[in-house]
């Protein structure tokens, strides 16, 4: 055993010891364990995973299954170690909400299969994903930009995104990348902590607002959308919550995408490899318009918008 | 009195001003409030008529299906009715709240047209109409909300201005009667004051000034007073004084500038001043009331200023006194700056001490200056008047100073104009015998190379004959000889026809009839001559004349005519009338006769024909057309010609024979 | 009694000279518009047309809005219009259904009156022919557009596409052309189809429409607006009004109202510039009388 190897040895130790310290007592009765990671304890993987639970359950799976639930603050280290210790559980397989949660498990490179969910398909498609499946989301930034810029005349723009969500920072640059093209400026804000949202966002001088698909943001979204309000600013939003705060945004169904997961993570324990399970996208994007707001702002009515909102707040 | 009026007057002014001022404030005011007022409730009825079109469009979004037929017209016009308010409204209001509230709705009209116009043009899918449908409808409720909200402001604003309206012109009422009132009082009561204080002084003034403006110049009133009035009375008494002062005064000028008159009419009638001069001081004497006038002027032969005339008692020490050379007068001159000088004090003369000798004990003086451009011609000095010499009297003097020294100038030239004319008859006269002179001579010097050729001739030939034994050479010479002879003789006869007159010998003539012979006498010369005549006779009136002489002058015009045109030619003859004369034009087309020539071909001898002429013909023409009061004229350009004109009077000469 | 005879006959004679003339001389021409992106702008942009044609003919013409939901014809002959700026397909109604005669294009200030139908893709889509598109989704605009359905439907059934629903995972209609194009832009769908004008004018604004979309296909030109006028309208009011139009453009007062209509001129419209159409309907196997559109 060389002293490297002897090094790791002890460090793995240690982990292993603070892991079985840390985590609630796993039942060793059970057939199959689940362990499921959501990048942050937001409502909408909340809604997400009840929606899957409810499918297990639909399919007499959940009796003889146990599921172990990990919610971390979103940032890579709390994102790691819940990782870690469902490696650590041995779960049979692992199921991750967001995309950050799913990038810590494959940085683990462990051999326990992966399903994902509201994963961001075009920061996917850029990824290795081994050992895994999935249902991704595909929003379209330069849909909501077109939407936003109807809206109002944009010459600066404000993007609420967190440098420790992946996808999050991912959708940060596709959107950079068109504000180029449009021709206005991009303010960056960069959260680490949802609670930093008001002094960051206080002295910025903009025209209209874009909140990326990252879950601090939304845990920060209530303050994010009553600064909108103040400064009569349209705010957009990949909407990752029900209660919508921004003026226009694009979402997917959490509860499409717990019952794929669901469907895949069955498939899965049920022996199939998980490069066989097709990765899907989510066919349920809804565009919801907050036509009361836009008019009591006084702004421009996108009649696009207003034709095409599958989901129109009067 | 000017107090009082002033005081009176002034307190009703303010009282009226202070009313007056008031009651435009409040107009202004209510003018003001009543104007916002009417246009609050104009942009009330432009709202309501918006609100009106909104609510047409709204109940015909709600009452019809989604199949717009008529209606989709109906709603075009209603929401550019609409439309149009809306810009009516944006383009009259000012307040910015206003505005923005304005620009709000009419953001929120763009959109509902924008809405209208997504519905109309879908065109599948029901919810998604009836969607679009519910936008447009909400934001046509939202646009009612936003009048409405609009209205209220502009109902209380309405109201507000209303009741500040009233009130104002409540109070301006007030203030209006009061003042009236007030005023009224205070006027009635200074009027009937001012009245009764003011008609009688002004009465018996009006009746003064009646008396002066009938003539009585001087009057004065008796009327005294120790308020205005009685000073206007005093004013007016100095006032009417002063005018009989002026009025004095003036008729004293029209006896001055009489006198003035008539001395310097004198002026101009007479060149020899010095006839005048003593009567000018006695005038001058006259005009200025002094006792002595003395006239200086300057003596070309003694070189001094002396006195030439003078008028009443003036001593003869004075007189030498006055006596002064050139110098000494230049150098008064020049103190005085060739101004008068006048010394009312004569204890006081300083720099002109010279002009007041004090053993003449003279009580004042005054000196004017005679001067032209060039040079002091003398001084008009007078002096001891009763009293005080005037500024009035140096101009007088002036005046009379500068007529006289232009008058005297005058003379001067005048006088010098007669000597030059004088001067100039003389030279004249010496010119002309120069002249005669020189002509006789050159008349001489021509007549003695004419002769002198024959004469060669006969003595030559008579030398010859001398040492001649051949009788029929001998005769050949006096043949010669007798030849030559006979031509001097005739160079002698034809002079002395020139010099001695010969008498016309005046005679009906038919002038026509005389060239129509000459003509004929001379067709073998001209047929030589290669000469065509043509002729042209007009009926022209008979004359007097000399037929021989006038035949010779014609006879010489075409043998002149002939000679003129060595390779033959015309002749053209031409008879006609010009006014009161008859003309005789011959026109040749020989070489013509160049400028310098042309003047000098009627002088004695002068020819131009080398052998062929005596140079006497043209002259001897001259002097006869000269004797029938006629004149020839000749016209002519070098090698196109010549024309001799003779112009004849209709009116026969006086019978000089 | 004579003169009571005499009267009345005076009267009949009078009537007889009256009636006519109210056969011939038209009270109002009404001519229907089909709504494009703001009816109110559009309306604005014809007044002046109307004010013009009136004056130049003597007789008060009038355009209308023909809302495009439900059946334009219908609306047609109960609002009882003498004419109407049509579309491809509504044109191609208006001959067989209306008995109306095509009169006149405008020509755009481009110098085009014609348009086309694109059918198109994402780049990223790996679409390259019919044979890709199996079990895709495909966008169309409305089921009564030859640029936005009826010249795809061709093209498939040409390329042995035979029904439509089976062939693709989902059928959409989008109801405006823009829509279709951003619904594949927004990868909502996966195929497209529509009108070449609003294509590009599109594309001016929204710059991924060119560097994201392909172009896969392109049908013939068809005539973008034509006017059609009744049949049964008097024959000297419709060549009166096709002359005016037509020479419009050589007097200024016209090129002014030309202007306004962000036209160049008009040109002469025939029955043959709609030819494409019916190759494209026979292809798609449609008759244009029994079609159901609505």
């Amino acid at each position: 055993m060389s002293v490297s190897s002897k090094k790791t040895f002890f460090l793995l130790s240690g982990l292993l010891v603070m892991v079985f310290l840390m985590t609630p007592s796993v039942s060793l009765s059970a057939d199959n364990r689940i362990g499921v990671i959501m990048t942050g304890n937001i409502p909408y993987y909340q809604e997400l995973h009840k929606a899957f639970m409810a499918r297990l359950g639909r399919e007499g799976i959940s009796a003889k299954t146990e599921v172990i639930l990990q919610n971390p603050y979103p940032d890579a280290i709390s994102l790691s170690n819940a990782a870690r210790k469902l490696i650590v559980a041995d779960v049979d397989v692992i199921v991750v909400y967001g995309a950050s949660a799913a990038v810590s498990v494959l940085h683990e490179q462990t051999r326990i299969p992966m399903v994902y969910a509201a994963a961001y398909e075009p920061f996917m498609s850029q990824i290795k994903t081994r050992n895994s499946t999935g249902i991704t989301i595909k929003l379209s930034p330069s849909r909501l930009l077109r939407y936003l810029r109807e809206l109002t005349q944009i010459s600066a723009l404000a993007v609420v995104y967190s440098g420790n969500e992946a996808d999050s920072l991912f959708q940060f640059r596709e959107i950079s990348k068109l504000a180029g093209q449009y021709g206005f400026k991009i303010e960056a804000v960069n959260l680490n902590r949802h609670q930093e949202a008001k002094t960051k966002l206080s002295g910025i001088k903009m025209d209209a607002l874009f909140v990326t698909g990252s879950s601090v943001a939304h845990m920060a979204m209530p303050a994010i959308g009553e600064l909108s309000r103040e400064r009569k600013i349209p705010l957009a939003s990949f909407l990752l919550c029900r209660d919508s705060h921004a003026v226009v945004a694009l979402s997917t169904s959490p509860v499409e995408q717990g019952e794929k997961a669901a469907e895949k993570v069955i498939k899965i324990l049920e022996g199939v490899s998980p490069e066989k399970v097709r990765v899907e996208t989510a066919q349920d994007v809804e565009l919801v318009f907050n036509f009361k707001e836009a008019v009591s702002m006084g702004w421009k009515m996108p009649m696009d918008l207003v034709t095409e909102a599958t989901r129109l707040i009067k | 009195m000017k107090k009082r009026l002033i005081y009176s007057l002034a307190s009703l002014f303010l009282l009226f001003t202070l009313g007056s001022g008031l009651s435009m404030l409040y107009t202004y005011r209510i003018s003001h409030d009543l104007e916002s007022v009417i246009n609050l409730h104009r942009i009330e009825i432009v709202r309501q008529s918006f609100v009106i079109n909104i609510q047409n469009v709204q109940s015909n979004l709600y009452a019809t299906g989604t199949v717009f037929g008529k209606e989709l017209d109906t709603i075009v016009d209603n929401v550019s009715a609409m439309d149009d308010s809306i810009q009516n409204c944006l383009n009259c209001h000012h307040n910015p709240e206003m505005t923005e509230r304005l620009n709000n709705v009419h953001n929120v009209v763009e959109q509902y047209k924008d809405a209208i116009s997504y519905l109309v043009t879908s065109t599948a899918n029901e919810a998604r109409i009836e969607r679009l449908k519910m936008v447009a409808v909400g934001i046509g409720d939202s646009l009612l909300a936003k009048t409405q909200e609009m209205a209220t402001i502009a109902d209380k604003t309405l109201r507000n201005r209303t009741i500040e309206a009233v009130k104002a012109i409540k109070k301006s009422r007030v203030i209006l009667v009061i003042t009236l009132a007030v005023s009224l009082v205070l006027a009635l009561g200074i009027a009937a004051t001012l009245t009764r204080q003011i008609t009688a002084p002004v009465y018996e003034l009006v009746n003064a000034a009646r008396m002066i403006a009938s003539g009585k110049v001087g009057y004065k009133t008796g009327y005294t007073d120790n308020t205005e009035f009685g000073e206007v009375a005093n004013s007016f008494n100095a006032m009417s004084t002063a005018l009989q002062a002026e009025h004095d005064k003036t008729e004293h000028y029209i006896e001055q500038l009489s006198g003035l008159y008539k001395v310097t009419l004198s002026f101009y009638d007479i060149f020899e001043m010095e006839q005048a001069f003593q009567e000018i001081c006695t005038n001058i004497s006259d005009i200025l009331k002094v006792k002595q006038t003395i006239l200086l002027l300057f003596d070309e032969k003694q070189k001094i200023y002396t006195p030439f005339a003078s008028a009443g008692q003036t001593s003869a020490g004075l007189r030498t006194a006055m006596q002064m050379p050139l110098e000494k007068v230049v150098d008064l001159y020049q103190k005085s700056e060739g101004r008068p000088v006048i010394i009312n004090d004569t204890g006081q003369a300083e720099l002109f001490r010279a002009l007041v000798p004090e053993e003449e004990h003279e009580q004042n003086m005054m000196l004017a200056w005679l001067n032209t451009k060039e040079k002091i011609l003398g001084a008009i000095r007078v002096s001891d008047k009763n009293g005080y010499f005037t500024d009035e009297d140096s101009k007088i003097l002036i005046i009379l100073a500068n007529h006289m020294a232009v008058a005297m100038e005058n003379a001067d030239l005048y006088r010098n104009l007669q000597n030059n004319m004088a001067e100039l008859r003389e030279t004249q006269e010496q010119l002309i015998q120069s002249a005669k002179l020189a002509a006789i001579g050159e008349l001489a010097s021509n007549v003695a190379h004419e002769i002198n050729n024959p004469l060669t001739s006969i003595i030559g030939f008579a030398e010859l004959s001398k040492e001649d034994d051949d009788i029929e050479s001998i005769r050949m010479s006096l043949d010669i000889i007798e030849k030559e002879s006979l031509r001097a003789r005739d160079i002698v006869k034809q002079l002395l026809g020139f010099a001695r007159k010969k008498p016309l010998h005046l005679t009906e003539v038919d002038i026509n009839a005389v060239v129509k012979e000459v003509v004929v006498f001379s067709s073998s010369q001209t047929r030589m001559g290669k000469v065509r005549v043509t002729e042209e006779y007009s009926s022209i009136p008979t004359t007097t004349g000399d037929i021989d002489q006038l035949k010779q002058v014609f006879l010489n015009i075409i043998t002149n005519a002939i000679h003129a045109m060595p390779d033959g030619g015309g002749l053209a003859i031409r008879t006609f009338t010009m006014g009161e004369y008859i003309l005789i034009s011959f026109s040749d087309t020989g070489q013509g006769i160049s400028r310098e020539v042309r003047h000098r071909i009627f002088e004695p001898f002068f020819s131009t024909k080398k052998e062929k002429g005596t140079g006497l013909g043209l002259s001897i023409s001259y002097r006869i057309i000269q004797d029938h009061l006629g004149r020839i004229d000749v016209e002519s350009e070098s090698g196109k010609g010549t024309t001799f004109t003779v112009r004849l009077p209709q009116k026969p000469p006086a019978k000089t024979a | 009694m004579n003169r009571r005879n005499f009267l009345i006959q005076i009267i009949f004679l009078l009537l007889f000279l009256v009636f006519p003339a109210r056969v011939f001389a038209e009270e109002e021409i009404l001519i229907g518009l089909i709504p494009e992106e703001n009816i109110f702008t559009q309306m604005d942009r014809h007044r002046p047309l109307a004010a013009y044609l009136t004056k130049k003919l003597g007789t008060r013409v009038r355009f209308t809005i023909l809302s495009r939901y439900g059946d334009v014809l219908d609306r047609f002959m109960s609002r009882k219009m003498d004419g109407a700026f049509f579309g491809v397909f509504t044109s191609v109604l208006a001959m067989e259904q209306l008995n109306a005669e095509p009169i006149v294009h405008p020509v755009n200030l481009d110098g085009s009156s014609a348009v086309q139908s694109y059918i198109f893709v994402r780049k990223d889509s790996n679409i390259q022919g019919v044979q890709d598109m199996k079990g895709k989704r495909i966008a169309f605009v409305d089921k009564a557009t030859v640029t936005g359905y009826l010249y795809t439907l061709s093209f498939l059934r040409e390329r042995g596409v035979q029904d439509p629903k089976v062939f693709f995972s989902d059928i959409s209609f989008t109801g405006s052309h823009g829509s279709t194009i951003y619904a594949v832009l927004d990868g909502r769908a996966d195929i497209g189809t529509a009108k070449s004008k609003i294509f590009h004018q599109l594309a001016k604004k929204e710059f991924s429409i060119k560097e994201e979309l392909t172009i896969l296909a392109k049908s013939r030109e068809f005539p973008d607006s034509t006017l059609f006028l009744r049949k049964d309208l008097p024959p000297a009011i419709r060549l009166q009004i096709r002359d005016i139009l037509l020479s419009m453009d050589k007097d200024a007062e016209g090129r002014e109202v030309l202007k306004k209509l962000e036209s160049m001129m008009f040109v002469e419209a025939k029955k043959s510039d709609f030819q494409p159409f019916f190759e494209i309907a026979q292809k798609a196997g449609i008759v244009v009388k029994t079609y159901k559109y609505k």
